[in-house]
């Protein structure tokens, strides 16, 4: 039997609060970059120190977001079918430009998701990041860093490119950053996420990338935040005001604290202040 | 005043339509928008041509017969039924565009005239109470309490007219459906099928092809007895309590 309409409806406010309640979490924890290396990267070690439950969090996201994909397309076809002849004059009165965009608001967050991931999970766009470490709280590039065999091994350009990368980053970072042979990285060195994030914003396309799309997240939530609690009946009379208003006020708080990480970091860097030590 | 009117015409069900424009001369701003379409129908009628068929019965906003889109908006300019509009919300000169409410469920019978018999489908899947008929019960036999009286009755005003689903952009029969549910669900009279009623009205109504709810709030903006998007949300408490307690 398929489900009905409220049905599918609540499923699409319980993975969204559930990717709401990651967002937040998200940000506070990435808001660590402004408390310095030694802070975020503890931060970054603990997270990697339980890996059961890291993957179990990374598979309930994932499945989050792909049931919160599915049911909205549904639910989106569904809605145009209802409404097969349009009017020849339509007009909004009360909907919110966001209520009305959540579709191509979501899909575009949905590829910055997947853009984000590649960036700074798997670190494929920029595969010079799997160099930074960080030994007694400073900051190390391994040079003859090998990625592990590619599957395709039909492409040896592309390994030839990574053995090229230690030169480019040797250039651009700072003169103090030592570079080791990887087979002398000390054990107890550690992954310097603080100089990835750090140096990944100095790129002005990727900062504006990431602020462009924390502002389509601000967009979305401003009405999905305020709308699960319709979905889910949980607005009550007393209380309907503050629901409605919730949205808009915690996504304007996502934007403001998530779009200050690219811009500080960017700003800092042409400004030259050097408020980030990398 | 001289408006000119775009009126959809169209022959039946599944013959094809048209927006068709016709001039209308000395309209009075004391005229209610039906009595101008009266007008412009007589002069149809003088001229030998088809008047423009539309719904309308007691003419003072009770019975949810007549509702046009009115430049966009269901009822027009004015919160109220279409009856209830006067041509002094309109001023000389004025282009109105005049469409029949636009949803699968409601298919265009004639012209302005749409099919709205999936709402009676809706309250025959349970949006009644079922009690041996006989002689009035005495007005105060069950207790009600004063808050659940008044908000039963803030749902108990609709008139099915269906402007919620005419302007919802998903052609939605949520605030219908709901005023019923959350109506019935205040009463002690309507415990009994509380979770029957629930479950089998949502079903009606997927089934009827209406949209899902998105939020949107434009049902509430242009229902002419101003029934609250709250009662979606108690419907929807409703049906998921009424599904998760396996009724
Ligand atoms: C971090 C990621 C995301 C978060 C936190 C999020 C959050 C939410 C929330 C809270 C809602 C409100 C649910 C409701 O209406 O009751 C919502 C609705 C919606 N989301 Fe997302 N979402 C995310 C990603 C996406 C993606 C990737 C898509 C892509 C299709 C999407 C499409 C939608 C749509 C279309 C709706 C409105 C459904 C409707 O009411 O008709 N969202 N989202
Ligand atoms: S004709 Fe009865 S409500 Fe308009």
């Amino acid at each position: 039997m398929l489900p009905s309409s409220i049905a599918k409806k609540a499923v699409v406010a319980v993975t969204g609060l559930l990717l709401f309640g990651f967002v937040v979490v998200h940000m506070i924890g990435n808001l660590q970059v402004f408390l310095g290396r030694e802070t975020l990267n503890n931060y970054a070690e603990f997270l990697h120190s339980m890996p059961e439950l890291l993957w179990a969090a990374r598979i309930g996201l994932l499945t989050a977001i792909v049931l919160h994909v599915v049911f909205t397309v549904w639910v989106w076809r569904e809605n145009r079918a209802s409404r097969p002849q349009r009017y020849a004059v339509e007009r909004t009165i009360r909907a919110s430009r966001a209520s009305r965009t959540m579709i191509l608001s979501g899909l575009l967050v949905l590829s910055f998701i997947i853009y984000h991931l590649l960036h700074f999970t798997v670190q494929v766009t920029n595969p010079d990041y799997r160099q930074f470490y960080e030994h007694q709280g400073r900051p190390v590039t391994l040079v003859s860093y090998e990625p592990p065999p590619q599957p395709s091994s039909s492409r040896p350009e592309a390994v030839n490119g990574a053995e090229d990368a230690p030169e480019t980053i040797a250039s651009e970072a700072s003169p103090r950053i030592e570079t080791i042979p990887a087979e002398s990285v000390p054990v107890e060195a550690r992954r310097d996420v603080y100089r990835m994030v750090v140096l990944g914003f100095r790129s002005p396309l990727i900062a504006l990338t990431y602020i462009i799309a924390q502002l389509l997240l601000g967009l979305h939530l401003s009405h999905g935040a305020s709308a699960m609690f319709q979905t889910l009946g949980l607005t009550t009379p007393k209380y309907r005001k503050a629901q409605f208003l919730f949205g808009p006020a915690a996504a304007a708080l996502i934007v403001l604290g998530n779009v200050s990480i690219p811009l500080v970091i960017l700003l800092d860097h042409w400004a030259g202040l050097g408020l980030f030590d990398v | 005043m001289n408006l000119t009117l775009h009126v959809w015409r169209q022959q039946g069900p599944s013959a094809p339509g048209r927006l068709v424009t016709y001039q209308a001369k000395d309209v009075s701003p004391d005229q209610s928008f039906l009595e101008m379409l009266d007008g412009l129908n007589e002069e149809l009628i003088s001229r030998g041509e088809e008047p423009v068929a539309f719904d309308h019965d007691c003419r003072e906003g009770i019975c949810g017969s007549c509702g046009v889109v009115i430049n966009g908006v269901a009822h027009g300019p004015e919160q109220t039924t279409t009856c209830q509009l006067h041509m002094r919300s309109f001023k000389d000169g004025d282009e109105i565009v005049i469409e029949p409410w636009r949803a699968d469920p409601f298919p265009v019978i004639r012209d302005l005239m749409v099919d709205r018999s999936a709402f009676d489908r809706i309250i025959a899947a349970g949006g009644y109470v079922s009690i041996n008929t006989g002689s009035a019960p005495e007005a105060n036999g069950i207790p009600v309490r004063k808050e659940d009286a008044d908000m039963a009755f803030d749902s108990a005003t609709c008139i099915g007219c269906g402007a919620c689903v005419a302007a919802c952009k998903n052609a939605s029969a949520m605030l219908f459906t709901s005023a019923k549910v959350a109506q019935l669900a205040r009463l002690p009279q309507g415990q009994v099928e509380r979770k029957r009623r629930v479950l089998n009205m949502v079903e009606q109504m997927d089934k009827e092809g209406f949209g899902n709810c998105s939020n949107y709030q434009e049902c509430e903006a242009v229902c002419p007895k101003q029934i609250s998007t709250q009662n979606i949300a108690v419907m929807n408490r409703e049906y998921l309590r009424a599904s998760l307690s396996g009724a």
